[in-house]
């Protein structure tokens, strides 16, 4: 109403005229910047659409893809793979237990070894001029000895050379010994006893020159041969060791049994697979047939056509030779069970092993072995009521999907999309994230906002401000190169081994990504905890103050509740944060596809994934599809986060 | 303060213990703060450390040339190598200069015969011959319109060779270019067997080399299982021949598909033999240059006579307004005029090109960090002479030169994003702070101003490359086949150029079809474009390039960009725009005049803050404009001129320095030979943010104390 006013009645205002479609310029004006405002809308609802669009095709397809897998008998293959895995599990875990009980048991000497060879590919790196040299004066010197008509002026000088060449050698050798250290070791975990560096040393030396191996070393060999031999007599090694073979005696006729089967259930699948891609292809040649004029091209498109496969493969002949090896599969199930229980009964009891990590691995046979037979046994349970013929219902490709334990992608077998892998890492990687910044940002808030001095406050806050604009790219690039192997170096301390998890065996973990994401989350959090503490009204401060409490206690006592939704709210949105954070994850997590069982595994995450997949898949594939799955559950998990943060903040906002 | 208001409070019982507790308390919000500093400062002090020496070293080359492969290089045989200075500068800094063990360093000037010549319209050259002319002159890029069949071509042959001919070729040969058949012609006759054979109803199964061989015959059989392409050794598959059937096939095919002794599975019910004679002819072609018509050019060369000439295609006939001057090594261009007999030249003139080199004695076994350019040079200067020998080589991508490219990228995508952020950014700002009243639709876009804000980024990327690299509208002559919909507009469009056509593949209709029938046309014949004179709206996507990542970028930071714009709005006083409107002005004119120039320091602001998070982010440009590997810089690869050329160089993808860290940082292989251009690259890109954002803050600050209405 006032803009009307404005332009029809004042005298000053000479007007343009300027109209189409009864609109003038103002109103044009004015709409054209509405216009521009509506973006915002426009470009949620797209990305809305998009990640629908692009996924909504994936569940149809996926079960399709199943059905398929179910009808060639993979599946059915699947369920005794499983049943191997474990027993192959058994194998590795018994005889690494073994392994690392005998390194510790060996302790410095053990590593004296790879320090020595370690070393010498560093001199032999530092030296290689020289040693060259020495190596063309020896040929020389050889030559000239060897050859019959060699005056002896030459062969003085030959042996002039060669010893300049090889004292150089030595020389170079000796200086560039000097000056490694243990500091120096490639893997600075190899690290043994001071009392070995200077034999080492030597040895080196020694070794440069003849090219054989040295006395030290054999007799290092030797020392560790006696004292491995002592421990490997041990008795709960012994019983280990023999455990092993019962574990692995009846391997290779199961590992046999299942390739055979997958041979079949692959054959089978390329049938299907083709069957079903027929139609496809008899369509496409159709409409190329019907647009070509050239003869020659319609009678090869003709020919072509006739060669497409009209004829569906026989699924129950197919899986035939599947049914039939019940029987088979039976008997091999008995004969492992049985050999699995001699080899629980002589696993050693935990306690007596030295190593940590080995007394993790004898904990991982234990918990096998209290779920083996169950595993065993609903296989062949599943295995007997298998039938190729069964539906495969949509919701089972649905909770296929979001409660799958398995991601796995451009298989020969069967390609299968499970989130809970992903959901886990990004989960995890967030909560532990947050857990450590929580104390950092909100204390930081509280002291900046309330107990610092006002220059001290506005030289932090910008500072803060700073942090938050570091690029995540530049956090990762430091979590892998630097973060990784500090955390790995100082995890082996035994003060820290009292964390579960400890020593941490990898660099690229879920603990270094969540540093790194907690610092990054740290100004988020901090500043929308400072505005929340900048809300509570300063009654609440003064009636505390004048009530006798000190600073802090108003602090902790008043002002913390009073603020506490404003807190939580930060606290969300730093979660939503840190959970859509992508090149972090996707470069310092580690990468592997497994549900996380400890904070210092590695792991992958929903965003790691885009990023890494999405550039080389298909588009419109069932991959794209599962990978636009996974973002909209993303996009889902940040939105409901921002909203319930919002409405937090909204509560606070109306009661404080 | 508060150790008076705790001890003198009769109210307050205070222990000494509590105390302590406050003090640990207090201790603890102050440690909180601090360690978050020192955190940064540690990483900062990490990244200076390590990526300064770097930068001193490799001075100002590391931001003029571009990312290359790094080869780590052990020199074997190292007396008088000769190099142009130039690469040996920059050998010196990419080893940092005292680790080299140079002797004899020795500059001097080497000459090389060279020809400048003019090109003139209407020449007839080989496709190979104007390749090669293209790479020694940068500027010349010829978009010719025509080839050229008929005329002839030249050819040079070292050394006398033997040619085998079947007679039907040996005959057309004769008949075409009779000078080449000088010697005596020898010819012999070989009788083969050609095969009728009856293969009866059934399931067969059939081996690789079987069914390769089938392919080309007329049998009707149909595979129950295909055969990989990268699967030599695969087995054999089952396949049904659906009715019995009668064909006739040559020996090949005959003895890889039939015969049992060799690789044949399919039983037959009869068979018999067709004898089939064919004659052989034998002469030698003698040394020499020879001027021929293409197609006896065509014959030779399937019996391995080498050319450059394209004989499918045709000659290029050259369509140039003026001559062109170029230049070319005398050797080269002693070749090109052999080869092509219907080259128009202008004035020619000899001279002698005139390069530094430097020559220097390398200890032996010596270890070199060479760029891939620097080491191509090397080598080709030391060719001859054989002085540069290598022991032994190893390469690590991505690790060598500098980071020109990907800064020049970042900048770019940084320009895009911030013209069409700011745009609207202001526009929707002003509209929210001026014009719209309370409502839902303020309320509504608020809210998903809101969400926009916490949506992750790489679901921003999902959405650039949904939208903007697969799907945004493109006006074009030549739509893709694959597009989401073409929908033609105009019924004239200019046709491309004959040299588009061959390098995009572009499917040429002849005929009037309607649009549908022209794709699956386009799509039977392999090719990837079509043109049928008509100008299309096509969805088909800009594709990955710069374009996309620039609007991908603009709406992540719409929100910020938004939200600080019209905070600065916010603080400009009511009065300013009351005073304005009662003096006569219009709504816009009020806001031109007396809102937005006071607000601007808040825009400027927003801006820069804009700007930090643009160019920090990586997962967005990700798969919506980054390439990891560029030779050139965007404006070179652009061919076309005026608008076409601009928006051309809008579509080409870019590196961008954070993609360019994620791929030498989580891509390649780790060692001590990549490290250098990590920290380098990391350094530089952290000094870039890292200031852009101190001078956001520093801006804000300032505005904020300064301006007080």
């Amino acid at each position: 109403m006032k803009e009307k006013r404005n332009t029809t009645d004042n005298p000053f205002y000479s007007g343009s005229g300027f109209r189409i479609l009864g609109i003038g310029r103002q109103e044009a004006i004015k709409y054209f910047f509405g216009g521009n405002a509506t973006i915002a809308i426009i470009v949620i609802a797209l990305i809305i659409i998009f990640l629908v669009k692009e996924s909504a095709t994936f569940f149809p397809q996926y079960r399709d893809s199943l059905e398929l897998y179910r009808k060639s008998g993979q599946e059915f293959v699947d369920f005794s793979d499983d049943q191997l895995k474990v027993q192959k599990e058994l194998r590795s875990l018994s005889s690494q237990a073994r392994e690392y009980e005998i390194e510790e048991r060996l302790g410095a000497l053990y590593r004296v070894a790879s320090v020595h060879s370690d070393f010498k590919a560093q001199v032999l790196k530092l030296t290689s001029s020289e040693r060259k040299a020495y190596k063309r004066a020896k040929t020389k010197l050889d030559s000239v000895n060897t050859a019959e008509n060699s005056s002896v002026e030459a062969k003085t000088k030959a042996q002039e050379d060669y010893n300049s060449s090889r004292d150089a050698l030595k020389s170079a050798a000796q200086q560039a010994l000097a000056k490694l250290d243990y500091s120096d070791l490639s893997n600075s975990l190899w690290a043994t006893d001071e009392k070995y560096l200077d034999p080492i040393r030597e040895s080196i030396a020694e070794n440069l020159l003849t090219g054989q191996q040295t006395d030290f070393l054999k007799d290092i060999a030797a020392q560790e041969e006696v004292e491995k031999s002592t421990v490997s007599e041990l008795k709960f090694i012994r019983d280990l060791a023999e455990a092993k073979e019962h574990f692995s005696k009846n391997l290779p006729a199961f590992d046999k049994f299942v390739t055979s089967q997958a041979k079949i259930a692959s054959q089978n699948k390329a049938q299907a697979v083709n069957f079903v891609t027929a139609q496809a292809r008899r369509d496409a040649l159709e409409s190329k047939l019907a647009i070509t004029s050239d003869a020659q091209t319609k009678e090869r498109t003709e020919l072509e056509i006739k060669r497409i496969i009209d004829i569906a493969p026989d699924y129950a002949t197919l899986n035939e030779p599947l049914y039939q090896s019940l029987e088979k599969h039976q008997e091999l199930c008995d004969t492992i069970k049985s050999s699995n229980e001699t080899a629980f009964a002589l696993v050693p009891d935990a306690s007596q092993f030295q190593s940590k990590i080995a007394r993790k691995k004898i904990d991982a046979i234990e918990d096998i072995q209290s779920s083996i037979d169950e595993l065993f046994a609903k296989k062949r349970q599943q295995m007997e009521v298998w039938d190729h013929t069964k539906d495969y219902p949509l919701t089972q490709a649905i909770t296929g999907f979001f409660f799958g334990t398995k991601w796995i992608t451009n298989s020969s077998w069967q390609d299968i999309y499970g989130l809970l892998p992903l959901l886990a890492g990004s989960v995890s990687v967030a909560v532990i994230a947050l857990v450590i910044s929580i104390p950092f940002s909100v204390g930081g808030a509280i002291y900046v906002n309330r107990l610092s001095s006002s220059t001290e406050r506005q030289f932090i806050k910008p500072c803060i401000e700073f942090i938050g604009a570091i690029p995540s790219i530049v956090l990762a690039f430091f979590g892998v190169v630097v973060l990784g192997t500090i955390i790995q170096e100082y995890s082996q301390s035994p003060l820290l081994s009292w964390i579960p998890g400890f020593p941490v065996e990898g660099r690229l973990t879920i603990l270094n990504a969540s540093l790194l994401l907690a610092l990054m989350s740290i100004p988020t959090i901090f500043t929308l905890c400072e505005d929340a503490l900048n809300n509570v009204p300063s009654s609440y401060k003064e009636a505390s103050l004048a009530l006798g409490a000190t600073k802090v206690q108003t602090v902790t006592k008043v002002i913390l509740p009073g603020c506490a939704s404003g807190i939580i709210a930060a606290v969300l949105l730093g979660f939503g944060r840190i959970i859509g954070e992508t090149m972090v994850v996707l470069l310092v997590m580690g990468g592997r596809i497994a549900i996380p069982k400890s904070f210092t595994d590695p792991a992958h995450s929903m965003t790691g994934i885009l990023a890494q997949e999405i550039s080389e898949v298909d588009r419109g594939s069932l991959h794209w599809g599962a990978l636009f799955m996974v973002g909209f559950v993303l996009f889902s998990i940040a939105l409901t986060l921002n909203y319930i943060s919002q409405r937090v903040l909204k509560r606070f906002t109306k009661h404080g | 303060m508060s150790e008076q208001s705790s001890s003198q409070n009769p109210f307050c019982k205070s222990k000494s213990g509590k105390r302590y507790g406050e003090k640990a308390q207090q201790t603890f919000f102050c440690f909180a703060t601090y360690a978050i500093l020192l955190c940064a400062c540690a990483i900062f002090g990490k990244i200076i450390y390590e990526g300064t020496p770097v930068l001193w070293r490799m001075g100002s080359d590391f931001f003029t040339q571009k990312p290359q492969t790094l080869a780590v290089v052990e020199a074997a045989e190292s007396k008088g190598i000769e190099v142009p200075t130039k690469n040996f500068d920059n050998i010196l800094r990419s080893n940092g200069s005292d680790t080299l063990p140079l002797e004899n360093l020795e500059e001097f000037e080497k000459n090389f015969p060279y020809k400048r010549f003019e090109l003139l319209d209407g020449s007839i050259i080989g496709e190979g011959y104007l390749k090669n002319l293209e790479q020694q002159n940068d500027d010349f890029f010829l978009i010719y319109t025509q080839r050229d069949t008929e005329s002839s071509v030249g050819f040079t042959v070292e050394q006398d060779r033997k040619v085998t001919l079947k007679t039907e070729a040996f005959n057309q040969l004769k008949a075409s270019a009779p000078e080449l058949i000088t010697s005596d012609v020898v010819a012999r006759d070989i009788t083969l067997n050609d095969y009728k054979l009856t293969i009866a109803k059934g399931d067969y199964l059939l081996s690789k080399t079987a069914h390769d061989a089938l392919t080309a015959t007329s049998l009707v059989f149909q595979m129950r299982e295909g055969f990989a392409d990268d699967d030599p050794d695969s087995s054999e598959k089952p396949t049904i021949i659906p009715s019995t059937q009668t064909i006739t096939v040559n020996s090949g095919v005959y003895f890889s598909a039939f015969d049992e002794d060799e690789s044949g599975t399919l039983p037959l019910e009869k068979q018999e033999e067709l004898p089939q004679k064919t004659t052989f002819h034998d002469f030698t072609l003698t040394a020499g240059t020879y001027t021929v018509a293409p197609d006896a050019l065509a014959i030779l060369a399937k019996t391995g006579v080498a050319t450059k000439h394209n004989l499918e295609r045709g000659s290029i006939v050259a369509n140039l307004k003026k001559p062109v001057s170029l230049e070319l090594s005398a050797a080269a261009f002693a070749s090109l005029t052999a080869a092509n007999p219907h080259l128009k030249l202008g004035s020619q003139t000899d001279f002698e090109k005139t390069a530094d080199f430097t020559r220097f004695t390398l200890a032996s076994d010596a270890e070199i960090r060479i760029d891939t350019e620097d080491l191509e040079a090397l080598n080709q200067a030391n060719d001859k002479s054989g002085n540069f020998k290598v022991n032994s080589k190893n390469t690590h991508s991505y690790s060598g030169g500098g980071i020109l490219g990907p800064i020049v990228g970042t900048a770019l995508l940084v320009i895009i994003c911030m013209t069409v952020a700011l745009f609207t950014g202001i526009a929707t700002s002003t509209f929210l702070n001026e014009y719209a009243r309370k409502g839902t639709f303020t309320k509504s876009i608020r809210l998903a101003m809101l969400n926009l804000a916490g949506v992750p980024s790489i679901v921003f990327g999902l959405f650039g490359l949904g939208l903007f690299v697969m799907l945004a509208p493109l006006l074009t002559n030549m739509p893709h086949t694959e597009s989401k919909a073409a929908i033609p507009l105009v019924p004239f469009a200019s046709a491309p150029q004959l040299r588009l056509i061959e390098d995009k593949e572009i499917y040429m209709e002849t005929e009037k079809r309607s649009t549908s029938e022209v794709i699956t046309a386009a799509k039977s014949s392999n090719k990837k474009y079509f043109h049928d004179g008509w100008t299309y709206l096509s969805f088909q996507g800009w594709g990955t390039c710069m374009l996309a990542g620039g609007f991908t970028l603009a709406i992540m930071v719409l929100p910020v960009i938004v939200t600080s714009c019209e905070e600065s709005l916010r603080a400009v006083p009511m009065g300013f725009r009351e005073a304005s409107l009662a003096l006569g002005a219009t709504k816009w004119q009020s806001i031109r005049t007396a809102v937005l120039p006071y607000a601007l320091p808040g825009i400027l602001t927003a801006s820069v803050l804009g700007i930090t998070r643009v160019a920090g982010e990586t997962a967005p440009i990700m798969f919506t404009a980054a390439a990891a590997e560029r030779s050139d810089l965007p404006w070179q690869a652009v061919q076309s001129s005026g608008f076409g050329g601009f928006l051309e160089f809008l579509q080409q993808s870019v590196q961008a320095l954070p993609y360019h860290i994620y791929t030498v940082a989580g891509r390649i292989p780790q060692s001590e030979y990549t490290e250098p251009m990590q920290y380098g690259s990391v350094l530089v890109f952290m000094l870039i943010v890292m200031s852009l954002a101190a001078i956001s803050i520093w801006l804000r600050i300032h505005f904020r104390k300064k301006i007080k209405w």
